[in-house]
């Protein structure tokens, strides 16, 4: 019994159209439909952080939402964040702080500072801790993300 | 971790919506999906309807209509804690806001969502019920506004029929000599408090206390309104007397009940603990506000 439905969106700028069950979580889409894979699948019901994106310039964790409902919308994943050779300001000082192990959560950590800076240029220790209390890390530990992201953060005069 | 097959439909106008929740059976709305999204990913919840409404942007708004800020249900938590509005008339419910969860999860959930869901550990039940908030309900035959006691039947119940929805939610005016306080304790940030409380308290030009509003949760089965329970500590000046004996009269009130866990010992000095700091914080505001 399966109802699949036709749903186009933007990730990346990119036009996707894919055929999918409403019940497919988008991060599933995201990875197996539109075979991004640098959104990381963990727990699945919004505790980890590590599917992390960025729908209409909102964080969103991508499997509590379902591909179905992104209909028009436009989506940033991590691939659209830096490059292998010129990675962004936060990920280049995540590369120096060695703020990442394994690796695993980093691409919703990114996903989460970026949009947080974005919003909030120079954001105060407590909007960092309760924005990165979202993601869970289990082997690096938060302190050099946490200096990683104040290495990040532009001073006052040169954001604007 | 993935939901069980459900229908899904996507209105597009508010006429659309209503029609869908009269002509069908077993529906459930789904505004931000923080709180329903896992249940049904753990399938805790078994949707057979699915009504998105997210490609409604009418329902998200925060206007300021005199003596009360009208908030759209549709409005996210991060909306509502970074609004001046709110912070200017109505700073209680943009503080408490501001606790729900972690910074992604205020970007996408909203305000009538957790309402709606009624958790008995949640914020905004708790801040509706201590400011006697007015829910406006809509359906397709009719429109009806319910106090926030109405609306709430107790832990995840609400007086919603199955076709009515949430449109919006009128929180009245502080004056400008309220001073107010949101206190809660959790183990880990970004879960539910174990007790929270909620209070604002009016001042006179005498600095003599002329109204109290406090609601808590966790010493309850649900959120629960006390300000009726001050009465007999109105028209009096602040001091640590006062205020020791209003938490002794407060807590003689509750009914808090022991968990796996948590102890209903536990929770009582909790609240007695938050109340005493809640009542001390507000005063330092009316103090640093009055100069």
């Amino acid at each position: 019994m399966m109802h699949e439905k036709k749903v186009q969106f933007l990730i990346n700028h990119q036009p996707y159209q894919v055929e999918i069950e409403p019940r497919k979580l988008l991060s599933d889409v995201i990875r197996e439909d539109c075979f991004l894979t640098g959104t990381h699948v963990g727990c699945e019901h919004g505790v980890c952080g590590a599917c992390t994106v960025i729908i209409d310039g909102k964080l969103a964790r991508s499997c509590l939402i379902y591909g179905v409902q992104m209909a028009g919308r436009e989506i940033e994943t991590i691939e659209s964040i830096g490059t292998s050779s010129k990675l962004s300001r936060f990920q280049q000082a995540m590369h120096e702080e060695h703020g990442l192990q394994c690796g695993f959560c980093t691409a919703g950590i990114v996903m989460t500072i970026e949009a947080l800076l974005r919003e909030t240029p120079q954001p105060t220790d407590l909007e960092i801790q309760d924005a990165l209390s979202g993601n869970l890390c289990r082997c690096t530990g938060y302190q050099n993300i946490l200096k990683a992201i104040q290495k990040a953060i532009l001073p006052a005069a040169e954001s604007i | 971790m993935k939901p069980a097959a459900f229908q899904y439909h996507q209105p597009s106008t508010m006429q659309d919506l209503l029609a869908l929740l009269d002509q069908q059976s077993g529906t459930k709305m789904i505004a931000g999906g923080q709180s329903l999204a896992p249940m049904m990913n753990m399938r805790m919840a078994h949707i057979e309807q699915l009504i998105d409404i997210n490609q409604l942007p009418e329902l998200a708004f925060i206007q300021d209509e005199q003596n009360q800020v009208m908030i759209g249900a549709m409005t996210r938590h991060h909306e509502v804690a970074s609004s001046d509005l709110l912070q200017g008339k109505c700073p209680l419910l943009a503080n408490a806001a501001q606790t729900i969860g972690h910074y992604v999860i205020r970007q996408r959930g909203t305000i009538g969502g957790s309402l709606c869901y009624a958790d008995p550990a949640a914020q905004m039940p708790l801040i509706a019920l201590t400011l006697n908030a007015h829910f406006h309900i809509k359906s397709i035959q009719q429109g009806r506004v319910i106090s926030a006691a109405e609306f709430f039947q107790g832990a995840m119940t609400t007086a919603l029929q199955e076709n009515e929805f949430l449109y919006s939610i009128a929180y009245p005016y502080f004056s400008n000599k309220t001073a107010w306080a949101f206190e809660m304790f959790n183990r880990r940030h970004g879960d539910y408090a174990i007790v929270s409380v909620a209070l604002s308290v009016e001042y006179d030009d005498d600095e003599v206390i002329r109204n109290i509003r406090i609601g808590l949760n966790g010493v309850a089965d649900f959120a629960h309104d006390y300000s009726q329970v001050c009465t007999p500590f109105l028209n009096q000046a602040f001091s640590e007397k006062w205020l020791e004996d209003l938490t002794q009269h407060l807590m003689s009130q509750f009914l808090p009940f022991d968990e796996e866990r948590i102890s209903a010992s536990y929770r009582l000095d909790l609240a007695k603990t938050l109340i005493t700091k809640a009542f001390h914080r507000a005063h330092e505001r009316f103090l640093k506000d009055r100069g």
